[in-house]
């Protein structure tokens, strides 16, 4: 059975050539497929960088061909999923998020989101800050009111 | 390092433990108010209610009630209960817990020289309400057996069970309690909470199955 072949574009114009099964993963991508005229080159994906597109191809490559039907095998996913994040970056695990939402591709966004979320979970206050690249907008006086409220949360 | 969208963020601090979510409301303000909004509780009990349980447990002294909380879900540190100091512990020091529901906990005064004193408590953000009184009288039996919300949680509306008798169901918005009338409540029953409704089942000697 031949199965057919879907080409993506990143946004720096390098090829992904995927099974349609595999593409249609993403909302985002399996609506383009319906609804626009593909470019000869295959379907650009303008904001998402080759870098970032391997890792999204890798994990819908990985769970299109592996519908897990029994314990051992959602196991053997959920292990599969622990190394392919234990790979990446704190830089390349964001831009796969929003790989993940601008693709909407649920599975790979709810696997992200947790992975920053565990992430966080030992982080102090300060270090939080600098991986959400956020300045601190309170004054001395404010921000120690509220870590007052909420003391036995820094004990 | 770009920056997420305002829905991704919350996705993301709605699946972290409860003491992680308290920490990081002095990120900065934008992160405070989104701590404090009243949807993310409901977002944050389909995210994280389930895996994350955070227990508190009631100690007592013989003159000395005290809440305490466990966080097992903090990895990193090893586990340690923290002791819970309790706005509303001057004016009733001996309580006891009639029922928790949707990270909140329910506390009546125990020393029965102040009857029908009851509190809403969470004990994470350290709030308490004290109920208005019920102006009912449930005769001998004022004790509060029983806490939990209705089935709409957004109008935070909740019903307190007393002594076997009665379920009184409360407005927060019009701060009083209603009338509920159950067609065929028996006079006298038990209930149970489940999943964060309560839940009345016949007195177990006229159970049927």
């Amino acid at each position: 059975m031949s199965t057919k072949k879907i080409t993506l574009l990143s946004s720096d114009r390098e090829q992904f050539i995927v099974d349609e099964a595999v593409a249609i993963q993403s909302q985002t991508i399996k609506n383009l497929i319906e609804d626009t005229v593909p470019d000869e080159d295959g379907i650009p994906l303008p904001v998402v960088h080759s870098r970032i597109l391997a890792k999204v191809t890798e994990y819908l490559t990985k769970h299109a061909n592996y519908k897990p039907h029994n314990d051992a095998a959602k196991e053997e996913l959920k292990n599969w999923d622990v190394k392919f994040l234990g790979k990446l970056d704190n830089n390349t695990l964001f831009d796969l998020i929003l790989a993940a939402n601008y693709l909407d591709i649920k599975g790979l966004l709810d696997l992200t989101c947790q992975a920053v979320a565990d992430l966080m979970k030992g982080m102090s206050v300060e270090e939080v800050r600098k991986l959400f690249n956020i300045e601190n907008d309170f004054t001395p006086e404010e921000e120690e009111a509220v870590r007052k409220e909420n003391q036995w949360a820094f004990d | 390092m770009e920056r997420l969208p305002l829905e991704i963020v919350l996705d993301i601090i709605t699946r972290l433990p409860i003491a992680s979510l308290l920490r990081f409301k002095c990120v900065c303000k934008a992160w405070l108010s989104i701590a404090e909004d009243i949807h993310l509780l409901h977002l944050y009990h389909q995210n994280t209610a389930q895996n994350n349980v955070c227990l508190v447990l009631q100690g007592e002294h013989s003159l000395d009630c005290q809440l305490h909380v466990i966080d097992p879900s903090n990895h990193h540190h090893k586990t340690i209960t923290k002791r819970l100091d309790p706005p509303f512990k001057s004016s009733m020091p001996n309580f006891d817990i009639a029922g928790s529901c949707n990270g909140f906990l329910c506390l009546f005064d125990d020393s029965q020289l102040v009857p029908d004193t009851i509190f809403i408590y969470n004990p994470f953000t350290n709030e308490s309400k004290q109920l208005p009184p019920t102006n009912k009288n449930f005769s001998n039996q004022r004790v509060v057996l029983g806490f939990g919300f209705l089935c709409r949680l957004q109008t935070g509306e909740f019903m307190l069970e007393y002594g076997n008798q009665a379920l009184v169901p409360y407005d927060p918005r019009q701060e009083e309690f209603k009338k509920l009338d159950i067609h065929g409540l028996p006079n006298c029953f038990e209930t149970v909470t489940f999943k964060g409704s309560l839940l009345p089942l016949q007195d177990h000697t006229q159970m049927q199955i």
